[in-house]
């Protein structure tokens, strides 16, 4: 706990105009983003490692569902009993959340083992947002999300089975739900339950999906932009204008007609529309760190789009030129706009 | 104040609010009256410069991507000496606009940012033209080499980063004449992290001198990828052999490491930085730790079974290793705050 004088000026600002009444709160010193990163990667490699000591322990894991379930029931709880107690202590929650993630693995691979795959997987997905509610901790909650997402993917590519890699659907389902949870994040002041962690865990695993989407695995089989691929690159492109729309209004028609002639030229390009999706988006709710995995997103998928197969080289040369192109005249235009309006 | 600094403040001011709010100090109905107070953010010339900057970046990197593509995809409709004027002309319109504009302003900066992506890809047209080879070190070299002095004449971190990229994929390549091709070989990167690690230093000490080094981004960027670079030929060194070799590819890393944990120590003291060295350290530790106790009970005490305890003993390490780290973190945030 601290107090510090930005948080002072603003309580007192705040009073001033009638908003809140009192003294200022003592400050409770949230989790930086390098922490909740440190965190998050030690609890994935101890969550590994305590999966390690049960595969160990119990020979067989996979062949013995019963002893699978119960292990993972057991560390889930166990878990959820350390959030209770933890209160900040680093702990204490560090290994709930490895607990977490080993009992969450553990109860999937008995589910897969008595229900069959997409049946397990699904019930993964509903523990994952089951925890997600119960264990009130922000990596935790991301964790959650990630695993979630996880599921997701993989009942996606069960379902679709004519791909030797990862079926192209998942990367509009989870570019929407993040789009979704962010602007029901947008009300977190109000409402209970955080959704922020669920939107994170779900932008990255879009931003991974429209990287390594297209990434055949087993014998080469390419046969170009099926149904599937055409629905998923239209499903994101729409995100676009939706985001432009929620920003801007709907009376606003011109940037919503520049966003849906930018979701055009970016078609076959999801992964620039999904990029340009979170970047608004966090720019709007003032989320720095969004901002830069939505750039930094952007950039890294023009250098993988390079190695996409499905549109030809040339064709991606067009597309990305006439995208360029097309933001920088706007960007002339709106300047001697606003330098005529100044005059 | 800048447009940047204008938003960072109401993005202070959110995250307050947002932290009073999950700690209970607000109340639904107070966070909706102190929004309502704060005003709509961000406002509409605060969008109006976000948007200017993002249209011109993205669309300046976009350009660069379409030429770089269209390069690549050696479109013969197109004869030689039209491919080779063009790419000369499209840099010099590149270079004339950066030179009208300045470097001071970000127009100015971004087309010398897009000239430079544009070098390299002429340089890759006359390799192509003449069939000197694509993807060689020389050509990412003469690359590098040619687009230093616009570098320093940009004055920009962004401009420097994608020079540091250049030089990266140079050296990378440049590496794998030893081993292997395209990286394929993990030994091969760990001279591009012992590279990042010598540039964070060198970034540290001209951002003492020049303003345009003064950011964060750039030693953290450098950071990351000097420390990527170096810890999986450490942890390769474990895991590569039938016993951990404890060869040049450790020593590499523990003296990066050493380095950066020194150099963080006596100027700024980035939390970030600390961070990742501590993720690099549990990730290194923990695979070695796990090879060395496999090795003592199978060679020495003849076991051939794993023990399941050393399982969860690694597993409790790591929780105290990351717990400590932490710990120290906050101490050293709560040192700041206080001074």
């Amino acid at each position: 706990m601290s107090f510090d004088h930005a948080s002072q000026t603003l309580w007192v600002r705040l009073r001033t105009a009638g908003a809140v009444t009192g003294e200022a709160p003592a400050q409770n010193d949230g989790l930086p983003w390098y922490l909740a990163g440190l965190i998050g990667v030690s609890a994935w490699i101890a969550a590994g490692l305590l999966f390690g000591f049960f595969a160990t322990l119990f020979d067989h894991i996979r062949n013995s569902p019963g002893i699978a379930a119960t292990a993972g029931t057991l560390c889930i709880a166990a878990a959820l009993a350390l959030l209770r107690i933890a209160r900040s202590r680093d702990f204490l929650e560090q290994s709930a959340i490895a607990l977490s993630l080993v009992g969450q693995l553990l109860v999937n691979i008995s589910f897969s083992e008595w229900f069959g795959d997409i049946a397990g997987w699904a019930g993964s997905a509903a523990v994952a947002l089951v925890l997600y509610v119960l264990g009130a901790q922000a990596m935790h909650r991301f964790l959650c999300g990630a695993v979630f997402a996880v599921a997701v993917v993989a009942i996606c590519s069960e379902f679709d089975t004519n791909y030797n890699g990862l079926s192209p659907m998942p990367l509009p389902i989870l570019a929407w739900l993040a789009f979704a949870a962010w602007w029901r994040a947008e009300d977190e002041g109000i409402r209970v339950l955080p959704l922020s962690p669920l939107a994170w865990a779900l932008s990255l695993a879009a931003l991974l999906m429209a990287f390594i989407g297209d990434v055949q695995w087993g014998p080469d089989q390419y046969t170009g932009a099926s149904i599937q691929t055409w629905i998923a690159q239209i499903a994101v492109a729409l995100l676009l204008p939706m985001t432009v729309w929620r920003l801007a209004g709907v009376r606003q028609w011109l940037p919503l007609l520049c966003a849906i002639a930018f979701a055009l030229i970016w078609l076959r390009a999801p992964g620039v529309s999904l990029g340009m999706m979170l970047a608004l988006i966090a720019f709007a709710a003032h989320r720095p760190a969004l901002l830069a995995t939505g750039l930094i997103g952007t950039g890294v998928y023009l250098v993988r789009y390079y190695y996409q197969l499905d549109v030809a080289l040339l064709q991606k040369s067009y597309w990305l030129l006439l995208g360029g192109v097309g933001l920088l005249v706007i960007r002339f235009v709106l300047m001697r706009a606003a330098r005529g309006d100044r005059a | 104040m800048s447009e940047w600094q204008h938003w960072r403040n109401m993005v202070a001011e959110q995250t307050q609010l947002r932290e009073w709010r999950r700690d209970g100090a607000l109340n639904s109905v107070a966070t909706i009256a102190a929004r309502t107070a704060l005003g709509p953010a961000p406002d509409a010339a605060l969008w109006r410069w976000f948007l200017d900057r993002l249209a011109l970046w993205l669309g300046v990197a976009l350009c660069a991507a379409g030429v770089i593509y269209f390069i690549a995809a050696n479109w013969d409709e197109i004869g030689k000496f039209t491919r080779l004027f063009g790419m000369q002309a499209l840099m010099i319109a590149g270079v004339a606009v950066a030179a009208r504009l300045g470097p001071a302003r970000t127009g100015g900066q971004a087309a010398l940012w897009l000239s430079m992506v544009l070098l390299g890809g002429l340089v890759a047209l006359i390799g192509q033209t003449y069939q000197t080879g694509a993807d060689t070190w020389e050509l990412f070299t003469l690359w590098t080499v040619l687009a230093l002095p616009w570098a320093f004449a940009g004055r920009h971190p962004a401009i420097w980063l994608l020079w540091i990229a250049m030089a990266n994929i140079a050296l990378g390549l440049w590496a794998d004449t030893f081993y292997s091709l395209w990286f394929d070989d993990i030994r091969n990167i760990m001279f591009v992290g012992v590279f990042d690690t010598a540039l964070y230093v060198a970034w540290g000490v001209a951002s003492m001198r020049w303003a345009e080094f003064a950011g964060r981004a750039g030693p953290r960027l450098l950071a990351a990828a000097a420390l990527l670079c170096l810890s999986l030929p450490a942890i390769n060194a474990a895991i590569d052999h039938d016993t951990p070799k404890f060869g040049y590819e450790v020593c590499a890393w523990l003296l990066a490491i050493l380095m950066l944990v020194a150099f963080e120590l006596r100027r700024s003291r980035d939390r970030a930085v600390f961070a990742m060295i501590l993720v690099a350290v549990i990730g290194v530790s923990t695979v070695w730790l796990y090879q060395c106790v496999k090795f003592v009970t199978h060679y020495v005490f003849m076991f051939h079974d794993e023990p399941a305890a050393l399982w969860l003993v690694l597993a409790l390490l790591v929780l105290v290793e990351a717990t400590t780290g932490a710990l120290w973190l906050r101490r050293m945030d709560l040192r700041e705050t206080r001074a």
